[in-house]
């Protein structure tokens, strides 16, 4: 659903998917860029969160992915905590290792679609993915195809 | 130059007459069987790095929320089933890298290059999920795995490796 009151996400606008897990790169030094298709996926819902970052500069864009990383680490601790585990000062779950970048143009270029989804300030929801079967496998397969159509147009930028 | 080559089979030992082979033509053989041998050997180590990173994924990858974006948990069956499939295409196709989706499965990906690459997806249960890119075709699908490797993912990475 688009956030009333704010502007449409223009097609030259890049976007920014930022990565809180390792998980979501390659390990070994591969041609290419690092970042898995994986990382485009959007599941549990059927919206891809990402950040429009036209006019930042390169340090607002990362104090986004900071952001970001922060506030899930503090769910992420707070969670544990919460059940009564011990979870120790200096651990660290979730941290901003770069970021996806994709132009809108090539997200619409693939048949999916951006949306404003505000708050937080700048967000967006990459839209459009195939409706859900129930049946899971399927629904993972068609999302995966549309993840790497994603990944082969985005170039990922890694955190200093 | 001849070469004498002595055949000594693995099984059935009591049952067997050494051969020998003394010819050129034994030295081609033993020469190809040297090949394969180190072939076989660089193919373990390989699969024994896929494996490792398959390993290491699923732990990173058991906990819910693992990807900071709700992700579900990868689960113990989940490993096993990927290890399973794993085991049965060491050999025939080159070693892939192995990842996990915010789905709860464990992904083992094949990339020739960025325009020619296959993924599969292994979870809980017997179906399995698959997506290719071969240039600028698409391909995705289901298929079931309960102990061989099921045709279509065969066929894709039979077209990816050798079409």
């Amino acid at each position: 659903m688009t956030t009333e009151g704010v502007e449409s996400v223009r097609d030259h606008e890049p976007l920014a998917r930022y990565i809180l897990t390792a998980s979501f790169l390659y390990k070994d030094n591969r041609a290419g860029t690092p970042l898995r298709p994986n990382s485009w996926i959007p599941h549990p819902s059927v919206e891809l969160s990402v950040f429009r970052i036209e006019g930042w500069q390169e340090e607002q864009v990362i104090a986004q992915g900071e952001k970001v990383a922060s506030e899930r680490e503090a769910k992420h601790r707070n969670k544990i905590l919460g059940e009564g585990k011990e979870y120790p000062e200096d651990k660290t779950t979730f941290r901003y290792h770069g970021r996806g970048e994709i132009i809108a143009r090539e997200v619409r270029s693939v048949g999916l679609e951006v949306l404003p989804k505000e708050p937080p300030p700048r967000h967006a929801d990459v839209v459009n993915w195939p409706p859900l079967t129930g049946n899971k496998k399927h629904d993972e397969s068609s999302q995966m195809a549309f993840a790497m159509k994603l990944n082969a147009k985005a170039h990922f930028i890694a955190a200093a | 130059m001849t070469t004498t080559l002595m055949y000594r089979p693995l099984f059935n030992r009591n049952d067997y007459s050494p051969s020998y082979a003394t010819s050129n033509e034994a030295q081609g053989v033993l020469d190809q069987i040297r090949e394969w041998l180190e072939s076989a050997s660089r193919a373990r180590t390989l699969y024994g790095q896929a494996l490792e990173e398959l390993t290491d994924t699923f732990l990173d990858c058991r906990k819910e929320d693992w990807d900071g974006y709700n992700a579900l948990p990868v689960e113990d069956d989940a490993f096993l089933r990927t290890k399973a499939l794993l085991s049965r295409l060491m050999n025939r196709f080159p070693a892939p890298t192995a990842s996990a989706t915010p789905h709860g499965s464990l992904t083992l990906e094949w990339i020739v290059n960025p325009r020619r690459r296959l993924m599969v997806s292994v979870g809980n249960d017997e179906q399995i999920a698959y997506a290719g890119v071969f240039g600028t075709e698409t391909v995705q699908g289901v298929a079931n795995f309960v102990r061989d490797v099921p045709q279509e993912i065969t066929h894709q990475l039979a077209r990816l490796y050798y079409a």
